[in-house]
């Protein structure tokens, strides 16, 4: 019943993708930005659903399944009260800039602030870098529940098969549709994601007896998960946790959606709502993941979530929650997928093959090609890759909120200077692949020396520091730029 | 932060934030409505971030978008 339900799930997925390309305008500025025309309700599914991983799903339950409750406030509470910050200070002041200046990327504002194509080059390299592995969990998480739920319901499907599926299903409406079908797709998926979420918290948890007498057992009998741990440990770690959501600050996707918006006023919806919509999808991940330490002893073969709904539901909803998982990868691929292809496309090919004459359908003709091979080279990479790829999320997340002191100040600080933001981006390459190759050594969850302290709590203020510092020394003399763009 | 933007919004971040590390609750255990108590404070602290973020939307912003 898994695949039938999931067949279907994909064909709306298709229908809603392709009825976008019906507006289609044939410009590059439609392709990947929608014109500029997305409204509010769109674009806050939009973002939150680009926002939502499979983690939101899977990667929850399971750390909630090792670690209690506590997984709710250091990645949902979190989240909630960091991204709507950031919506409100970068994403209207971007979708000013770029509304006025005509950007795509990120690095275009990047070179025209600080007028380096040096500096652009170097954060292209750093930010499709640290996509890689980002874009590698999507397709791979897909494959993996895709599996694994299969498995349970007795049709016993190889992950390369949901692999497959999610890139395939996600290339046509990209490459068809660009932006605009990829918000209107966000939407219904954001919508199923925290449908079935909701539905699947309801069907399990009657199971357990309701929500008071599962968390009194869970009390009862595992103390340590309904607290939140004491310690100068446990305060260490909270705080890195407030820290990595910054990373939202500098997705490139994210970027690319803060754009296509209609007006500023779009953004109003976005940033009241966030913080709820957070909390109901990331409330029944986690207290899910934590319940099912009552029915499951560790060691798992499998995610908490999956092996919930197989056990405790029918085979309809084991596909409903198939088709939730698929909705939280694909709604971040899709965006992820034609970011990169309009980096590609402006920051590469009409910047430096072209030199900005590249004709409108040109552009959009290398944006899907673009796609094509990226999500091609993706799929194979998932074929090979083995389970620790999935510790690379948080990596990933850290270096992109290593870089958001940079993009704030190319923003909003008039003394920021190119050297000032190169020097912020070489501290984060540095820091990170010092920390990372520290890790490898490192038994369990990583932090430094021990102390629950995270790696992106002395990424992000030192990437502060290099900027300011190196921006403000007195040897750059003329070579100081006079501020931002406004 | 910047002359488009009032400074009330951003101390309200941090206000936030700081609540954020409620670490005096951390070792309870206790349930609350139901809830471990923990969990149900930081559910509270997303629907205060909610209103906060309301009152930011009506009287906080920002004053160059254009739009107004």
């Amino acid at each position: 019943m898994v695949v039938p339900v999931l067949a279907a799930y994909l064909g709306l997925v298709l229908c809603v993708g392709l009825f976008g390309h019906r507006l289609f305008r044939g410009t590059g500025e439609d392709y990947f930005l929608a014109s500029r025309s997305i409204g509010s309700f769109i674009l806050l599914m939009t973002l939150f659903g680009t926002n939502m991983t499979a983690f939101t799903i899977l990667g929850a339950s399971g750390e909630a399944y090792r670690r209690g409750v506590v997984v709710f406030a250091l990645m949902g509470s979190s989240t909630a009260i960091i991204v709507p910050f950031l919506i409100y200070y970068l994403g209207i002041r971007s979708w000013q800039l770029g509304k006025r200046f005509g950007y795509v990327t990120q690095v275009q504002l990047v070179r025209h602030r600080y007028g380096s194509d040096a500096l652009g080059g170097l954060l292209f390299v750093v930010v499709v870098a640290l996509m890689l592995p980002y874009l590698l969990i999507g397709v791979k998480g897909g494959g993996d529940a895709l599996a694994v739920l299969t498995a349970g319901a007795g049709d016993g499907l190889p992950p390369w098969v949901g692999s497959l599926a999610v890139c395939a299903v996600t290339y046509v409406y990209v490459s068809y549709g660009g932006m605009r079908s990829t918000s209107w797709v966000n939407a219904l998926q954001t919508t199923v994601f925290l449908l079935f979420g909701i539905a699947a918290y309801f069907a399990v948890m009657k199971e357990f007896g309701g929500l008071e007498g599962a968390m009194e057992s869970l009390r009862t009998h595992h103390p340590g998960m309904a607290d939140f741990g004491s310690g100068l440990s446990a305060v260490l770690q909270m705080g890195s946790f407030l820290l990595l959501p910054l990373c939202t600050g500098a997705f490139p996707h994210l970027y690319g959606h803060w754009l296509s918006a209609r007006s500023a006023r779009s953004f109003r919806l976005a940033i009241v709502a966030y913080p709820v919509l957070v909390a109901a999808i990331w409330f029944p991940s986690v207290v899910l993941g934590a319940v099912g330490r009552l029915q499951f002893d560790p060691p798992l073969d499998g995610p908490i979530l999956v092996k919930l709904i197989v056990a405790n539901t029918g085979e309809i909803l084991a596909g409903c929650l198939a088709a939730g998982v698929f909705a939280a990868i694909m709604s971040s691929l899709d965006s992820q997928i034609l970011a990169l292809g309009a980096m590609f496309t402006q920051d590469i090919v009409r910047h430096y093959g072209f030199h900005g004459k590249l004709r409108e359908e040109r552009q959009v003709w290398f944006g899907r090609l673009f796609v094509l091979a990226f999500l091609a080279l993706t799929f194979a990479c998932s074929l090979v890759a083995s389970q620790s790829i999935f510790s690379l999320g948080t990596w990933a997340l850290t270096g992109f909120a290593g870089l958001l002191p940079m993009l704030a100040a190319t923003l909003y600080w008039r003394r920021a200077t190119a050297l000032g933001a190169a020097a912020s981006i070489l501290t984060v390459v540095g820091l990170w692949a010092f920390f990372f190759w520290d890790s490898l050594s490192f038994e369990g969850a990583y932090s430094i020396g021990g102390t629950g302290l995270m790696p992106v709590a002395v990424i992000v203020p030192l990437a502060t520091v290099s900027l300011v510092a190196v921006s403000l020394a007195p040897w750059q003399g003329r070579s100081r730029r006079s501020g931002p763009p406004s | 932060m910047s002359r488009s933007h009032p400074l009330w919004p951003l101390l309200a971040c941090l206000a936030l934030a700081a609540a954020f590390e409620n670490w005096w609750m951390w070792p309870d255990s206790g349930l609350f409505l139901g809830l471990p108590v923990n969990l149900a404070y930081h559910l509270g602290l997303c629907a205060a971030a909610s209103v906060v973020l309301a009152a930011i939307v009506r009287w906080g912003w920002p004053r160059d978008t254009g739009e107004d």
